[in-house]
């Protein structure tokens, strides 16, 4: 079955991180729903295979590639406008890409790597797309982590966390701020039917965990020895299932693991933390 | 405060109607709809042990915990208070529904709400299973337990159950986490249940891990999990037998995203006499989880 919007024309889904994992597997379910597909990755040759191997059996696959280094905010911002000369609306926006760490780095702007990559590019690629998600209107669904757990609140005082830093501290700040993200998008245009969803995939064997430490990569290894990892299709059956079905996230910004709408932690559902978090996040991503 | 058992838990669902289905022909309970909206799930002679509530979300909404009167009662909620622990009274439409005297809520240091209540209401209806399970273990032991996860701040949990809560610690389990070995810490009250209430270090969706029933016998767990096959019902640990509880059981999914442990052979605890041990192994064989 094609999925068509309301004109006939093929729906449209962007999708962050589709070169390998749960990004390119949800690019392949939709490629399968005939979307349209915009696939963004950080390395060209990965994305050709990429591209190779979505096309292999589907005939008539419409799909067009954005390469764009997350860590980089103004790759971020032209690949927002390589996106824009693509296409005039869009109506799946998946940010998947993100990354986990085993030490402290700063991007070019100085920000902490994890915080950039995982929170502050799939903030500045969906308001620079804003009028494009509206068009549709479009259903946002970021790809968070009951990791977001492991913090009780953002550290407002120090988000790039310059003191004490922690690899899974840093990745379960900026999941926390996906799912904060995800609360004050819902919050600020429901009114427009603009729908936004944060997923747990649940815990995958793709090439997430590779740039780990070695307590994470030991338990990745260990839950796939004893075949409790998911495959990258089953972490994507969540996304692909909103992605395909988007009265099921109604109302707008719920987080949802296994096909259920669940409850965030407490910090998850703080709307004044997620206000803050855009505020904040809008004045860094307008110095970068 | 003297908690004597795990009295009932609420859960949250956004259709009730699939909770209704799996607790009689897949548990075995019985279901009994309210006025409210409320889908009562009743196990044994009380009105209920699970309330399933209409809610956005689906999962645990919260563990009620019962004391033995109304002294123990208000001594709980003035304890709990001078603490610095933030109170939620009960409301008597509130009582109502969770058919019990009188309640309030608090939320642990992982953020779970909890409720401690007195003076539960039942007509004594005897528990008839649909699906002709023996019975559940209840009666003194209270419903069974629940297992919760504590990522960031197990030290608080157990420092709020042991000292104001007043559960003794059971034993420990080590398993593998993402920050290096995860521990489980299992928790007694004032009952011979070797656990009513456990906290994981452990991210988990939802924060619920999961709820056990104990049935009456080993071949009540063998029928369950034919239905469990009959039904598709998603198996998420093989049958196993626990080191600490003995109990043999296996996990599957429910409608609330959380587990639900089937078990049967409980050991019954004489307090006087045990010795908190630690052990990285969580079952004799078996409860093989898969993806």
């Amino acid at each position: 079955m094609k999925a068509e919007d309301g004109m006939g024309a093929p729906k449209v889904a962007v999708v962050s991180g589709a070169t390998s994992g749960i990004g390119l597997a949800t690019a392949r379910a939709l490629v399968g729903q005939r979307f349209r597909i915009i696939a963004m990755g950080r390395h060209s040759g990965r994305a050709s295979a990429a591209d190779a191997e979505l096309r292999a059996g589907a005939e008539g696959a419409e799909i067009d590639w954005v390469i764009a280094d997350f860590s980089r905010l103004a790759d971020v911002r032209r690949a927002a406008g390589d996106i824009v000369r693509l296409t005039g609306h869009i109506d799946v926006l998946v940010n998947n890409a993100g990354l986990l760490l085993d030490r402290r780095s700063t991007t070019e702007q100085g920000f902490e790597t994890t915080f950039a990559v995982n929170h502050l590019a799939p903030f500045l690629l969906t308001t620079s797309l804003l009028p494009l998600l509206k068009a549709a209107p479009a259903h946002v669904i970021n790809v968070s982590s009951v990791g977001h757990t492991m913090i009780d609140d953002m550290r407002w005082h120090d988000l790039q966390m310059e003191r004490d830093f922690a690899p899974l501290a840093a990745y379960a700040q900026s999941k926390l701020a996906n799912v904060l993200f995800t609360r004050e998008l819902a919050r600020r245009f429901h009114g427009e039917g603009l729908v936004a969803s944060a997923v747990h995939p649940g815990l995958v064997a793709s090439r997430f965990p590779l740039t780990g430490g070695a307590d994470t990569r030991a338990y990745y290894a260990a839950a796939q020895a004893s075949g409790e990892a998911l495959t990258s299709e089953q972490g994507a059956d969540t996304v692909v299932w909103l992605a395909t079905a988007p009265g099921a996230a109604l109302p707008s910004g719920g987080y949802f693991a296994e096909r259920r709408r669940i409850a965030p932690s407490a910090a998850g559902q703080d709307d004044d933390g997620a206000r803050r978090l855009w505020t904040i996040s809008e004045r860094l991503v307008g110095q970068a | 405060m003297r908690i004597i058992e795990l009295g009932y838990v609420l859960v949250g669902a956004p259709e009730t109607s699939e909770w209704r289905r799996y607790a009689t022909d897949v548990v075995g309970a019985m279901a009994i709809d309210d006025p409210s909206g409320a889908l009562y799930v009743k196990t044994d002679m009380r009105a209920f042990r699970i309330a399933v509530l209409p809610d956005r979300d689906a999962g645990l909404l919260a563990s009620g915990w019962l004391v033995p009167d109304e002294p123990d009662f208000f001594r709980a909620r003035s304890e709990l208070a001078n603490d610095g622990v933030i109170i939620e009274d009960g409301t008597e439409e509130g009582a109502g529904l969770r058919k019990v005297q009188g309640y309030f809520a608090f939320r642990d240091p992982a953020g779970h709400r909890h409720e401690i209540a007195w003076g539960p209401i039942s007509d004594f209806t005897p528990f008839v299973s649909p699906v002709g399970v023996s019975g559940f273990v209840t009666g003194d032991m209270g419903l069974g337990h629940v297992v919760l996860a504590a990522p960031s701040s197990m030290e608080q949990v157990m420092e709020f159950w042991t000292k104001p809560g007043r559960f003794g610690l059971s034993d420990i389990l080590h398993v593998p986490g993402p920050s290096g070995a995860a521990r489980i810490n299992f928790l007694h009250c004032a009952n011979p249940r070797q656990h009513s209430l456990a906290y994981a270090g452990l991210p988990v969706p939802g924060g619920c891990i999961h709820l056990m029933l104990e049935a009456g016998s080993v071949d009540d767990v063998g029928r369950c999990l034919d239905r469990v096959a009959r039904h598709d019902v998603p198996l998420l640990a093989t049958l196993g037998r626990h080191v600490n509880d003995e109990m043999i059981s296996f996990y599957m999914r429910t409608p609330g995203g959380f587990a639900l442990e089937f078990g049967a052979g409980g050991k019954r605890m004489d307090w006087s006499e045990h010795l908190v041990f630690e052990t990285t192994r969580g079952s004799d064989w078996g409860h093989q989880w898969r993806a």
